[in-house]
């Protein structure tokens, strides 16, 4: 059982933003938001290196910060881990030397032992005598871990822990470093602005922008589901279109979006009006014709190509069905059918994929 | 060359540039990190040396410490000697004059190192002194080093407060700038000019020494 970060403070700037944070979890929870929007300063309020106006900070039973009984922990007594975006390993320090730092006061054979055995667990075991301008960037983000972890926090804080590395590094990465996080057994709140880093490693997520969370929950879910129109540009959603809902049957409403109508699962009354949201994922592109096969996707929608944009090992593919609707489709599946500006194309959605939010 | 003059003077530089050190780096160091607003005074007052002339300095030093100025009194109620034409008297003066010396480059490399590798140790559990210790210093080393230097080749070179305070006492506070002056009155034209070619070669080999360790810090 992993104590659980209970953290509501509000920090102000001179500048007028103000940062109001709300965490209670345990498991690993992904701050997400775009730069600028008080992510990185909730972290440094968590580490105890900014101090919020208002607000407690408790972890377990402790309280590190509480504005009205002035308790404020300083960072050396709240044992939190905080990973740095670019790592600041010490650079006049060996890599041994970086993962040591932390355990000053044990025996030196034991700080030797605790770290080989940290530096072998991240997969960078050898390393010892180089110093962190000899690592590569993935490297250095493993001795930084290791550095941090081997001090055993109680809490552990990452900032943007994959953004410093290049696209093929942090594919590589990931992977292990969501096994860890799965494994440590302590709360851990990262940072990022990367959807797949999100998704890939946090259980929660809570958007912020300007300060304010704007929603927050299992990370697939506020991804697939955003509540409004300001989630929905934050995630990334590539099609948020405004629509009328003109009926409701069976679970699906039925809705107008300029002259094509389109339909979407819904639980409960919706609105009339709403905005309609389609991942460019949850689209499938058929080669032109008019003769549309049986399929289970609820939305046939015929349309023509209006732009296609190359997006790492994707495709972009903007569509006119009456709305202008984005496919997201791997480079061998758009030259298969031919995508260029021009084609006519039928894009397969499922009611499920389409997402209704309000619009009042 | 006039030897009792050299062991004052390396005895000066070296006092002179110890004594910084030791009070220098912590106030350095609280320049380069304090977000106190009052700090520009405090920045003020240790430049301030840099601009006044040092025969200033001298003079009013030995009000000070004369016998009735309140420095003096202080020295002599707990049974000390006057400080004016003594040793102590002259690395007093010195210290003071040589302060934007040494503290001005203490405080800009401090403030040259990454306050993220402070952070990063204070979450690591290390005090704010184990932090200065083991992470600020050593980093900021290359800057600390050129500064000390820097001190060291300024008091040798020292010539205004030295007379003031020092007068001209032969191996006590006869240094070698205040000896080539001397010479120079005798008109011993010979024997200055050994003297100030050795200051001039001393001067320039500490110059090069503050570039390089300087070049030094700018690297990884």
């Amino acid at each position: 059982m992993t104590a659980t970060l209970d953290a509501r403070f509000v920090k102000r700037f001179p500048t007028g933003l103000a940062v109001a944070a709300e965490l209670a979890d345990g498991g690993v929870t992904a701050l997400f938001g775009p730069s600028g929007c008080g992510k990185t300063t909730t972290l440094r309020c968590l580490a105890g290196l900014d101090r919020p106006d208002e607000g407690v900070i408790r972890l377990g039973g402790e309280t590190w910060f509480d504005a009205s009984g002035r308790v404020c922990l300083r960072p050396q007594q709240r044992g939190v881990g905080l990973l740095f975006q670019d790592y600041a390993l010490f650079p006049h320090l060996t890599v041994s030397g970086n993962v040591q730092f932390g355990l000053a006061g044990m025996p030196r054979g034991e700080r030797r032992r605790l770290a080989a055995e940290t530096l072998e667990r991240l997969g960078v075991a050898g390393l010892d005598g180089r110093y962190p301008h000899q690592l590569s960037g993935g490297e250095q983000q493993r001795v930084a871990l290791a550095r941090v972890l081997v001090c055993r926090p109680r809490l552990l804080l990452l900032d943007e822990p994959l953004t410093a590395l290049d696209a093929p590094t942090r594919e590589t990465l990931r992977p292990g470093l969501r096994e860890l996080l799965g494994t440590i057994g302590v709360p851990v709140v990262l940072v990022t602005h990367d959807r797949t880093e999100a998704v890939a490693l946090a259980d929660h997520v809570v958007i912020l922008d300007r300060g304010a969370i704007h929603q927050r929950g299992a990370a697939a879910e506020v991804f697939a589901r955003p509540s409004n129109l300001t989630v929905a540009r934050i995630v990334g959603v590539e099609t948020v279109q405004p629509g009328r809902v003109v009926r409701t049957t069976d679970g699906i409403a039925a809705v107008a979006v300029g002259p094509t109508e389109v339909a979407a699962t819904i639980s409960g009354e919706p609105p009339t009006d709403v905005y309609v949201c389609i991942r460019g994922e949850e689209v499938i592109l058929l080669a032109g014709g008019d003769e549309i096969p049986a399929v289970s996707a609820r939305n046939r929608l015929p349309g023509k190509v209006t732009a296609v944009t190359p997006e790492g090992a994707l495709v972009r593919v903007r569509v006119d069905v009456g709305f202008p609707l984005v496919a997201l489709v791997t480079r061998p599946a758009a030259e298969e059918l031919g995508l260029v500006p021009g084609v006519r194309v039928v894009a397969l959605v499922k009611a499920q994929a389409v997402h209704l939010i309000s619009r009042q | 060359m006039d030897w009792a003059a050299a062991r004052v003077t390396l005895a000066l530089a070296t006092g002179t540039t110890a004594t910084l050190l030791v009070i220098g780096l912590p106030l350095g160091y609280w320049l380069a990190t304090t977000r106190w607003r009052g700090k520009v005074l405090v920045e003020a007052l240790v430049t301030l040396p840099l601009v006044l002339p040092p025969t200033v300095v001298g003079f009013y030093l030995l009000l000070a410490t004369g016998p009735h100025g309140p420095l003096g009194r202080a020295v002599e109620s707990i049974g000390g000697r006057s400080l004016p034409f003594t040793f102590p008297g002259i690395l007093l003066g010195s210290i003071l004059v040589n302060t934007p010396f040494a503290i001005r480059p203490f405080a800009a490399a401090f403030a040259s190192v990454d306050r993220r590798y402070a952070e990063a140790a204070w979450c690591l559990g290390a005090s704010r002194i184990g932090t200065f210790v083991r992470v600020s210093l050593p980093l900021a080393w290359p800057g600390i080093f050129a500064g000390a230097v820097l001190t060291f080749a300024h008091t040798v070179g020292e010539f205004g407060v030295v007379l003031m305070m020092g007068g001209n006492v032969p191996g006590i506070t006869r240094t070698l700038s205040v000896a080539v002056y001397d010479d120079v009155q005798a008109l011993d034209y010979a024997s200055a000019s050994t003297t100030a070619a050795g200051l001039v070669a001393f001067a320039f080999a500490a110059v090069v020494v503050t570039h390089l360790a300087q070049r030094r810090g700018g690297r990884p």
